[in-house]
């Protein structure tokens, strides 16, 4: 069964970056524009995987992160931080509210094909 | 003697900074044997700290810099934002070893290096990223980026074990990728995978690796992880908590981290023996240098070989003295702690401030001191410092001050305890002193010999007897035991403001610098620090009382003089002030002309006890053997001073005035014939 992967951020170049780097590897992928937008969409067909962006407007990453893990329904989705070079608070932060993992801005290729995989397998 | 209080600093700084360095070194290796034990960190901050306000202090801002970066890595280690791993180490370790160096530097007469590099270096340090040391010996490095670290401690904080693996592959063919790619998958159902070495980006065909080192976050137990990894044949791995503490306890010195110090335990008895020693060789070596017919015959080869054989001779001797010597600090904080006790006890309200306790003194005489001074201090929460009211009455904050400062002074030691109380009571002195026998009604003392009436044995002014200062002993203790160290103490006070009392001390109780005294054939050592200066008065500054006492007119005074001729029965001596010389010696406020032949040399001499024959010899402290191979004799100022005064007095008074004092015996006795 094809695994389906969720891309949060509100920045489009960004979205369209990850797409990309994803295609041809067999996955189906999702794309949100923010964290309300992604919960709306994970309660309507929850992915197997969340690639979550910290800062975002309204609902920024570690809130939505926080829904979806105090959520019996959707806590067991793995979610991967991806942040631009932030503060250690910030990121201290993402995995007190339940992150599985993290990658960092601008993304490796390879490194977030294996962090991908390691989760989806 | 002569060093500027600058420099003083910086010798105190070399000495201590090496010691905290030490001191580092060592905790940073238990530290890494320990990842995260928090005392070591506590101690390891502390120290940093200590080093950084001393280097500060000693005007070495760029290694204060160094010691702050060093303190902030540390801060980091301790809230677990970087790991205790093998890197960051590395790095501290090479830091203690640059200081090292530049203490080094600054030994030699150098200003330290410029170290910005090392501090960036340091600001740095784990927040890039760190290596972790495999426990294996062929395998590569986990790195860890910061946000690892900071993943670890949430993990941790929630109850995760970080541990870190390291796994044999069961084969070693093109496959061996895919195996490390399972064991990976595999742990990652049972916890966090937080890195891996190789990483898992290299885990492709293609990637060859003798160990699989994995740093994991589980709460499982050992043995679930290995009966998880069985199926893989990956069961056989070698596992290390990163942050546990290990069973075996920690040593002794790290539990009470504040005596941290290099040192090595030596039995006292040996250490006197070799500074008794290094005495002689002195002894010897002022012997041969003094020795005629080196001074003849002297060629220039000699004569350089003997000057540095004095030199050596001289920093032996220094280097000696220094191993029986202690600072103070000990003495200060169990002072600081009674001061504090005590106050509770009487309800008064007591600032206790204390300065230099970085002073080294003899061992023997620290020991001696601490009875004085907590009498001192005793007497000045009692009686000095007022209740609180009373002190608001006069206007003074509620809370006393009583401070007490060491410090050195010429070549002394000098020991200050201030208050700032109500000031001592002359009437009340005076009052006393009559009722008690110790002064005749029509005696009027000067203002320093009725203060210094309060050091008389059974005197005391306070009304009552309390818990704290009144239990039959008093001020005469303090002075009986700053006399047995060869110190003067002298007392001043002002009504109303306070109180100060001033113990001198010599630094060692086993050298004194001495003037060494001609009187006919006999040698003997007054120690300089009793001197004021001496001269030649003229006939008609003399005067002479009931025919027999001369007094000399100093500066519209009237001195006392005491010729050591007739003090010692020298026959061949001079008694004429007018063809030999006068010394003015002081002692406890007290000024006496000693006649003497002539002022020979200045010596620094070890003092020898009598022996059991001669014992405690009247107006005598010791003996020493002079650098011609003699033994001179070393005169007690105090007991002669004493023995002047209560003559004049006697004689102006034209009866008996007990300024009764220990001395009294020999006063009233005649003074036996010592002399050698």
């Amino acid at each position: 069964m094809t695994k389906r992967i969720m891309l949060v951020d509100d920045t489009e170049t960004v979205l369209m970056f990850e797409k990309i780097m994803l295609s041809g590897h067999g996955y189906e992928v999702v794309t949100a524009k923010n964290g309300a937008d992604a919960l709306e969409k994970v309660a309507s067909r929850p992915p197997d995987l969340i690639l979550l962006d910290i800062q975002m407007p309204e609902m920024d990453g570690i809130e939505t992160c926080r829904n979806l893990k105090n959520n019996p329904k959707t806590q067991t989705i793995p979610v991967v931080m991806v942040t631009t070079k932030g503060t250690p608070e910030k990121v201290e932060a993402a995995f007190m509210a339940g992150c599985n993992d993290y990658l960092t801005k601008p993304v490796d290729k390879l490194e977030f094909l294996t962090k991908v995989k390691s989760f989806l397998g | 003697m002569a060093k500027s209080l600058n420099e003083r600093i910086r010798a105190t700084f070399l000495e201590e900074g090496n010691e905290q360095l030490e001191a580092l070194g060592a905790l940073l290796l238990e530290l890494e044997a320990h990842p995260g034990d928090a005392e070591s960190i506590a101690a390891l901050l502390r120290i940093a700290h200590n080093f950084k306000g001393a280097a500060g202090t000693a005007g070495f801002p760029t290694l204060a810099n160094v010691a702050h970066a060093t303190e902030e890595v540390l801060e980091r280690l301790r809230d677990a934002k970087i790991a205790a791993v093998g890197g960051v180490f590395d790095r501290l370790f090479a830091t203690v070893d640059e200081l090292k160096a530049q203490l080094g530097r600054l030994a030699d007469g150098h200003e330290p290096d410029e170290l910005g590099a090392l501090v960036n270096e340091l600001k740095n340090l784990g927040l890039g990223s760190v290596v972790l040391t495999p426990v294996a010996p062929h395998g590569g490095d986990v790195v860890l980026g910061e946000y690892d670290l900071v993943r670890i401690k949430v993990l941790r904080k929630r109850g995760f074990r970080i541990l870190r693996l390291t796994l044999s592959p069961p084969h070693t063919d093109a496959k061996v990728w895919k195996w490390a790619r399972q064991v990976a998958q595999k742990l990652r159902t049972e916890g966090d995978v937080i890195g891996t070495e190789p990483r898992e980006t290299e885990f492709k065909a293609g990637l060859k690796f003798d160990l699989l080192v994995v740093v994991l976050a589980t709460v499982h137990a050992d043995a679930e992880l290995r009966a998880l990894l069985s199926p893989l044949g990956a069961d056989n791995f070698e596992l290390v908590d990163l942050y546990a503490k290990t069973a075996e306890a920690s040593p002794d010195y790290l539990k009470r981290p504040t005596t941290v110090r290099q040192s090595l335990k030596v039995d006292v008895e040996r250490v006197d023996n070799l500074v008794d020693m290094i005495g002689e060789l002195v002894v010897v070596q002022s012997m041969v240098a003094n020795a005629p017919e080196f001074g003849a015959a002297a060629s220039r080869r000699i004569s350089n070989c003997l000057s540095q054989l004095t030199r050596i001779t001289r920093e032996l001797q220094d280097a000696g003295l220094r191993l029986r010597m202690v600072p103070l600090v000990g003495v200060f904080q169990h002072l600081s702690r009674m001061v504090r006790d005590l106050s509770h006890k009487t309800t008064k309200e007591v600032v206790f401030t204390t300065s230099g306790e970085n002073v080294e003194m003899d061992r023997g005489m620290v020991e001696h001191v601490v009875d004085p001074l907590v009498h001192m201090l005793r007497n000045a929460i009692d009686h000095g410092i007022e209740a609180p009211e009373e002190r608001q009455r006069c206007g003074k904050p509620s809370a006393g001050r009583i401070s007490l400062s060491a410090y050195h002074q010429g070549g002394s030691i000098v020991l200050d305890v201030v208050d700032d109380g109500r000031g001592l009571d002359r009437a009340k002195i005076l009052a006393k002193a009559r009722e008690r026998g110790l002064l005749r009604e029509e005696v009027t003392p000067s203002d320093a010999e009725l203060l210094n009436l309060v050091f008389e044995s059974g005197f005391s002014t306070a009304t009552e007897v309390t818990e704290i200062s009144g239990r039959g002993v008093g001020m005469d203790v303090v002075r009986k035991h700053v006399e047995e160290m060869r110190g003067r103490v002298a007392i001043t006070s002002t009504p109303g403001v306070g109180t100060t009392i001033k113990i001198v001390l010599p630094l060692t109780l086993a050298i004194i610098d001495g003037m060494l005294i001609g009187c006919g054939s006999e040698r003997y050592i007054l120690p300089t620090i009793a001197i004021v200066e001496s001269l030649r008065p003229a006939p008609a500054a003399l005067s002479s009382v009931a025919g027999r006492h001369q007094m000399l007119s100093l500066r519209g005074h009237l001195l006392p003089l005491v010729s050591l001729a007739e003090l010692f029965h020298v026959n061949d001596g001079c008694n004429d002030p007018c063809r030999g010389l006068v010394v003015v010696v002081e002692s406890v406020g007290r000024r006496v002309g000693l006649v003497v032949d002539d002022v020979l040399a200045q010596q620094q001499v070890v003092i020898k006890n009598l022996g059991q024959g001669l014992g405690r010899a009247p107006f005598l402290s010791g003996a020493a053997i002079l650098p011609d191979g003699r033994v001179g004799l070393i005169l007690n100022v105090d007991e002669v001073a004493a023995f002047s005064t209560s003559m004049s007095t006697r004689s102006v008074g034209g009866r008996r005035t007990e300024l009764a004092s220990p001395q009294g015996e020999v006063a009233a006795g005649a003074p036996a014939s010592t002399s050698p």
